[in-house]
């Protein structure tokens, strides 16, 4: 089945098993987003927002529903991570293959669709809120058939020390896996946390993971994610991951991407109250095919914000990697101070950057900036390395990695940090 | 406070300049498009066969066209059937000198401070002046012939040297390019031609005055300017309309073509009726600008001071076929009271070694909104480009708006491209100081414009930078608050 009939079924299929869901708002959200998905078609490079990501591809490649049965994760897991392992399976949540969630002090966790009964009222008011369905096809399509998903609700004044390791496996063994988590998490007064996001695509088919994080930090959180993007050259991922921040609360957001199809990211926080911060982060080193997008939206709805945004790129082979960066700053959010940069390194002639650094200022007492470059290796920079005996190949992924470390640096999790680098090292030494 | 605000108050009632109407007789063809009119316009023109069927075929075009509706801007829709297309004096002005020139005319000149005679003897400018749509005098044309150089109307240069217009009319913007560029194919009324033969150093700076008078008339100019191989031209563009009501349409289209060594500069200061303070009336500037560097060494240099207009929509570009071309840019958009400016630049990156600069410098002021727009394209082939843009945004009031859309797509991995952007508004630590020292706020503010708008003013020919830089100072004089 093609993208819209599967998606058709698949909602048909939720509709019929509703169990306790007939009459919730989770259901009516749902529908309302089926009714509208027949007025919406699945954007084209027409659509502004979609003008260098060709997803045609995806549509109208057909899609079946696989049984997948998976003893053990070790191996997807991050080598010497001390973390709280969340698996979904096909986009459902695996009790088993999980760590247990419960006892942990000040947590409530765990997958979307157990969790609705007993967390209704705060699923029922944030579920929802921070992804516009009218924007495009993939959010209607999600919320038309969302089911499962992480659902995280930080206490207030606590502080959740291990990270929770969001690992989704997908089969497309047998034939083309289409799966659409939805993950809502919430983060209380003054609570602390840290997610990490990893898709693993199993078989040699094309994957398709469309996925929606909504994050709501209350006052003064600390809210940590990362985003790991390595997975089989047939994947394609649609995340979009946004946050709404109350006063004083800390965004800080790194997204990895290292292969892949096709990559989107729509990584977007809503400064509503003063005094936040919000930082984005985004690497993407890419060789092949891989094809990244990562479009950011800092909306400053409020005074005295502040905001920073790092992306940075090594594109090779016939990779293309895009850019596009969105700093809003509404009629009132005075003082806010706004960075945004974008940097990249092309390394074949036939790879290609498209990037689109936007400012929309609508106040005047405002610091904001962005800039962004496109360009190769410091040729003196490497001669110099090459005249103290490092060969040519060495001394480029030398430079290339400290080109890379700006963004993993800001990773806070050691081993997480290291698999990365590894992981670029080995790429960039080759 | 209540200083800067009395300021403003001053400023926002400050009434437009150049607002007064000539009572010229016109001739002015009846409201609306259709074949017919096109068919009037080129039989009145006395044009050749060939130039009716272009513009027949750019007409058909066009209304197979939708306007387009991705700009930054907000106007009601432009009915084309409420305008008219063609408007002359009605006299028969063909003067061999400027004595034979109407009077009144000459006077409508006079006031907008460009008289003929004077410039003809002080400042050595051969003027095209354009007073709606028929090329009224042209000043040192002779002097121009003597080296080679054609510098005339539109229309002559069509009925003249017709096959020159030909080979080069649409070559650098076809009709089919845009929704504006296809209506001014179809309709444009007259504009100026410029050719520079091979090896020829234009020995003045080149003029041409637009002026927008009779009511409700279009105006759709048509500018070429060829540069043959080692050949250089200045080329100086100004504007400006009398004060209206009713909104009037500007859609121009001006190409350049640049050979081998051949080198264009092109400067425009613009300050056409920008509206009332409440946004009523004012110019829609829908202008397609684009230079092409054909040959090897070429350089195009675009230069420009936008204070009018209610809504400014133009990108001038350049692209940068001939291997070691070189594109510039350099702009000041200024946008006060209800003002809409949505410019940028362009540049395209063909040939090998490359080089292009953007310096864009935008100041919104009271609820203007002024958006840069801006595309660097960086070919596969392209080798070594080089392409550095700068775009600053000053803020001046609380209720403007300031918008940054650089486009850099770059397909070649020799290629280095810098872009970068800030938005600030006048720090008031600097205001201070210059109070402190006896400088009124207001003529800090207009010092302190000047320093930020110096690099892109730098650019522009002598007579025009001392106008520019009036013009910078009227159009924000005291909107400081």
């Amino acid at each position: 089945m093609k993208l819209q009939d599967y998606i058709v079924a698949d909602y048909s299929t939720k509709a019929e098993h509703l169990n306790g869901f007939a009459g919730s708002r989770f259901h009516a959200l749902r529908q309302q987003a089926f009714e509208q998905l027949s007025t919406q078609s699945f954007p084209t490079v027409k659509n502004e927002e979609w003008k260098y990501t060709n997803v045609q591809a995806l549509v109208a490649q057909t899609y079946t529903t696989p049984d997948t049965t998976i003893a053990s994760v070790n191996e997807y897991c991050i080598p010497d991570m001390e973390c709280i392992k969340v698996v979904f399976v096909n986009g459902e949540f695996s009790a088993t293959l999980s760590d247990s969630l419960a006892d942990i002090h000040g947590l409530t966790a765990g997958s979307l669709h157990n969790e609705y009964a007993s967390n209704k009222d705060v699923i029922d008011e944030k579920l929802g809120t921070a992804v516009n369905t009218e924007t495009n096809a993939f959010t209607t399509a999600n919320t038309a058939v969302m089911n499962d998903g992480l659902f995280v609700n930080v206490a207030k004044n606590t502080i959740i020390e291990k990270p929770l390791y969001v690992l989704s496996i997908v089969d497309a063994t047998a034939g083309n896996t289409l799966v659409q988590p939805r993950h809502l998490l919430l983060f209380g007064e003054n609570s602390q946390a840290t997610v990490i996001f990893r898709t693993v695509t199993l078989g040699a088919n094309s994957s398709v993971t469309n996925q929606i994080v909504e994050c709501f930090a209350e006052r003064a959180a600390i809210v940590n994610c990362y985003v790991v993007q390595d997975d089989s050259e047939n994947a394609s991922i649609i995340n979009t991951h946004n946050t709404h921040q109350n006063a004083n609360s800390v965004l800080n957001i790194v997204t990895v991407s290292l292969s892949g199809a096709i990559i989107r990211n729509t990584v977007g926080t809503k400064l509503n109250e003063q005094n936040t911060e919000a930082h984005m982060y985004g690497l993407y080193v890419t060789d092949g095919k891989t094809h990244v997008d990562n479009h950011t939206v800092m909306d400053h709805a409020v005074a005295n914000c502040h905001s920073n945004e790092l992306y940075k790129g090594i594109l090779d082979g016939n990779s293309q990697g895009v850019f596009n960066g969105k700093i809003f700053v509404r009629e009132d959010a005075q003082k806010t101070l706004a960075y945004q940069s974008n940097r990249n390194i092309l390394l074949s002639n036939t790879a290609t950057v498209n990037t689109k650094p936007q400012l929309e200022i609508w106040a005047d007492d405002v610091k904001c900036s962005h800039g962004c470059t496109v360009g190769q290796l410091d040729e003196e920079a490497l001669f110099y390395l090459r005249a103290r005996g490092i060969g040519e190949r060495n001394a480029k992924a030398l430079l290339l990695t400290a080109f890379a470390e700006d963004i993993t640096e800001k990773i806070s999790i050691e081993a997480l940090r290291n698999f990365i680098n590894s992981k670029i090292e080995q790429r960039l030494i080759q | 406070m209540s200083t800067e605000v009395d300021v403003l108050e001053q400023h926002i009632q400050s009434e437009y300049k150049y607002g007064f109407v000539s009572d010229i007789e016109q001739e002015v063809a009846p409201k609306g498009l259709s074949e017919d009119v096109i068919r009037m316009i080129s039989s009145k023109k006395n044009e050749p066969e060939w130039m009716l069927e272009y513009r027949l075929k750019a007409y058909r075009h066009w209304l197979t066209m939708e306007e387009p509706q991705w700009s930054n801007v907000n106007f009601p829709q432009i009915d084309f059937n409420d305008i008219s297309y063609y408007a002359a004096p009605k006299k028969k002005v063909n003067p061999k000198s400027l004595d034979e020139v109407d009077p009144e005319l000459r006077a409508t000149f006079e006031k907008l401070g460009i008289s003929l005679a004077e410039q003809e003897r002080l400042t050595g400018v051969a003027v095209d002046a354009v007073l709606d749509s028929v090329s009224v005098a042209t000043t040192f044309r002779d002097s121009l012939a003597k080296v080679g150089v054609i510098f005339c109307s539109m229309s002559e240069a069509i009925a003249e040297h017709g096959e020159l217009v030909r080979k080069f009319l649409g070559s650098v913007v076809p009709y089919s390019d845009n929704y504006y560029s296809a209506l001014n194919s179809a309709v444009f009324s007259d504009g100026s031609f410029c050719y520079i033969p091979k090896g020829v150093r234009c020995p003045m700076e080149l003029s041409t005055y637009f002026r927008i008078n009779a009511k409700d008339t279009g105006q759709f100019e048509r500018t070429l300017i060829v540069a043959e191989e080692g050949a250089y031209v200045s080329y100086l563009e100004g504007c400006t309309a009398p004060m209206r009501d009713e909104n009037q349409l500007h859609a121009a289209v001006v190409e350049i073509v640049a050979n081998k060594n051949a080198e264009v500069k092109y400067s425009t200061v613009q300050n056409w009726y920008p509206g009332d303070k409440d946004g009523k009336g004012g110019i829609y500037n829908f202008v397609t600008k684009r230079g092409i560097c054909a040959g090897d060494n070429s350089k195009i240099s675009w230069t420009q001071v936008e204070t009018g207009s209610a809504i400014t929509w133009k990108y001038p570009s350049v692209i940068l076929k001939g291997d070691y071309s070189i594109g510039e840019f350099y702009s000041v958009a200024v946008t006060n009271n209800m003002q809409q400016a949505d410019t940028g630049t362009k540049m395209l990156h063909v040939g090998k070694n490359t080089k292009s600069r953007i310096v864009s410098k935008g100041i919104s002021a009271g609820k203007s909104q002024n958006s840069y727009r801006g595309q660097v394209r960086v070919n596969r082939n392209a080798e070594n480009a080089r392409n550095f843009s700068q775009c600053d945004s000053l803020l001046i009031g609380d209720k403007c708006g300031a918008h940054t859309f650089p486009y850099i797509d770059v397909l070649n991995n020799t290629a280095q491209v810098e872009h970068e952007a800030t938005t600030s508004k006048i720090g008031e630590d600097i205001l201070f100081y210059c109070n402190q020292r006896g400088i009124s706020t207001e003529d800090a503010v207009a010092m302190i414009i000047n320093g930020y708008a110096k690099e892109v003013l730098n650019q522009l020919p002598m007579e025009f930078a001392v106008e520019a830089q009036k013009l910078l100072a009227i159009s924000l004089e005291g909107s400081v608050g």
